[in-house]
This record gives C-alpha cells, structure tokens and sequence, in this order.
C-alpha cells in the first residue's frame, strides 16, 4: 500500500528519473554558482535545464526505449 | 489617499497577478476549468487565513524564498515533463493526440459512467493553479503591506498606507481578470499539442524563474527574465524537435493513439 502510495506520488510529481535527477542534481550546483559567480549563475542554470531536457529526450531515442514505449 | 503607494502596489501587484492568472488560464483551457477554479479557490482560502491571523506580521513570518523553491522545483518538474512529451510529438516520436477522436471516446465513457467531461476534477489542474495562486498571492500581501507600512510613522499613517496599497493591489486584480475573460476564449480554437507545448515552455520558464531566485541568482531584467527565458527555451525546443525528426525519419513507428495515454 506504502509502496503504491509512493509510486502515485513519484508519477504525479515526476514520471520520469532522468528529470527528476537532472532537477534535483542542478539546484545545489546552482545555489553553489549563485554564492560564488552570481552573475553567470543564471545562465549556469539555463544551461543545466536545457542539458537535462537534451538528456532526457537523447534516452528516449535509444531502440529499446521506443519499443518500451 | 496615497497615490504614490496606489500605483506603485498597482504596478508590483499587476506582474504577480500575470503570473498566477497565466497558468490558472493555462490549466482552465488544457485541462478543465473546475479543476483550475478549485485550485485557485483553495489558495485563495488559505491566503485569507494567513492574512487574516497573521497580518502584517506574515511578511516576516514567511519564507518566501523556501515556498519558491518547492514551487519553482516543482514547477520545473512539470514543466520539463510536459515539454519532453511536446517535443517528442512534434519530431514524430511520440504520436499526436487525435484529438476529435479522444474527446469523443472520453466523452461516450463519461455518458456511460453518467458523468460530464466537465465534471471531473483533476488533481494535476488543482495542485497547478494552487500552487501558483498561492504562492503569488503572497507575494501581492507582501507588497502590500510592505508598501503600505514602509513610510508611515504612526497608526493612522500606516492604515491609510495598507488602504492605498491594498487598493492598487486590487485595481490589478480587477483588469487581470478583465483582459483574462477576453483572452481565454479564442485559446480554446490552438492545437491540443500546441498548448501543451506552450504550457510546458511556461512551466519551465516559472519554474527556473522562481527556483532561481530562491537560489539566490539576480535574473537580468528581473521580472523581463521572464521573457527572455521563455523566447530561449522556445528556440532550444524547436531545434530539439528539428533534432529528433531525424531520429523519426530513420524508421521509429509512432505508438498507437490511446485516450488514456497521460498529457
């Protein structure tokens, strides 16, 4: 029940690993930028949010993940 | 009256009222408009609340920038999520909702079930525009207040001030609404694929904005970062999806149209 509940939760919030790493990984990196270089931190970010999209959707061009899909 | 407190919470107010009416619209016309109402209701419930026990004190009660980084993380993740799909039905990967289609199925399993499309609440719909509705409606008391009181040394002075910045405030609400009322109506004729897409831009831009700020980054142009984010991350889209078509022209089949199939 724990387990469906926690699942719901992760497929409403996420649905997608790759995203939710990407997410989760860029943040402490940015605020890390923003405290020492604040005035590239925002493009620091830019870059990250587009390299995670980029990632993700390089993963759903992979055979097996089509034929999953 | 303040007239210099008047404009100035009308002219702070207006930009956060764009950005929570924009996604109550967006959630109004992609997904339902009981759901995005709902939402928006219990943010506004729980805004009269906190205004109501905490008062002026709630400005400093508050961590703004805590309650923006859970919604500007949150925000990313949807959005980044809707635009992945998006993207990926653009380059012919993923298949187009038929959208005529769907709706009618939706609509003949809704007749079974005795239940109207409209009916429907949907959780994604209401967290959407409660999250936004509240976390911007702070951001309105907080300019209101910290507007009203920031000159006044005395009582008096400092009630005329919350008046004068709650009333700018809710000029700003009131032609949000107006300009809103006119607009949602000829969204309702764009491509199912198209909103979301565009939804999925919005949500990322909001969700970097925000996360960003909490971080402690000073987005150039402030508020107009908005913008600009938004034009960036529409551009990477479409040479993503210029990207990606050549994946789809080197023989992936597009899955079977399902009306089940999220997003």
């Amino acid at each position: 029940m724990l387990k469906n509940a926690l699942t719901s939760v992760y497929n409403f919030l996420v649905g997608d690993l790759r995203i939710l790493i990407g997410v989760l990984v860029l943040l402490p990196l940015v605020a890390l930028v923003a405290q020492w270089l604040p005035s590239v931190a925002g493009l620091f970010m830019l870059v990250l949010v587009i390299g995670t999209l980029f990632v993700t959707l390089r993963y759903e061009t992979i055979p097996k993940r089509q034929e999953k899909r | 009256m303040q007239w210099a407190t008047v404009f100035s919470a009308f002219a702070a107010s207006l930009v956060e009222f764009v950005e929570a009416f924009t996604i109550v619209l967006v959630v109004g016309v992609t997904i339902n408009w009981r759901s995005s109402l709902a939402g928006t209701a219990a943010a506004l419930l729980l805004l009269a609340v906190l205004v109501g026990v905490f008062g002026v004190s709630l400005a400093q009660l508050v961590p703004l920038d805590a309650l923006r980084l859970v919604v500007g993380t949150i925000l990313l993740l949807f959005g980044l999520k809707w635009l992945k799909k998006a993207i990926l039905r653009y380059a012919g990967l993923k298949a187009l909702h038929d959208e005529e289609a769907i709706y009618e199925h939706e609509m003949a399993e809704l007749r079974a079930a005795g239940a109207a499309r409209s009916n429907t609440f949907d959780r994604f719909g209401i967290a959407m525009a409660f999250k936004s509705v509240l976390l911007e409606g702070l951001e309105v008391a907080f300019i209101v207040i910290t507007f009203g009181v920031t000159s006044a040394t005395t009582d008096a002075q400092r009630m005329a001030g919350l008046n004068a910045a709650a009333l700018g405030a809710l000029a700003a609400l009131v032609l949000v609404v107006i300009v809103g009322a006119f607009i949602h109506a000829p969204l309702r004729q764009v491509p199912e694929n198209t909103l979301k897409f565009t939804v999925g831009i919005m949500l990322t831009v909001f969700g970097t904005f925000w996360a960003g700020e909490s971080l402690g980054i000073n987005w150039w142009g402030t508020d107009l970062a908005l913008l600009w984010l938004g034009i960036t991350y529409l551009l990477v889209s479409w040479g993503l999806v210029t990207w990606l078509r050549g994946y789809a022209k080197a023989g992936s089949v597009a899955p079977p149209i399902s009306a089940n199939t999220p997003l």
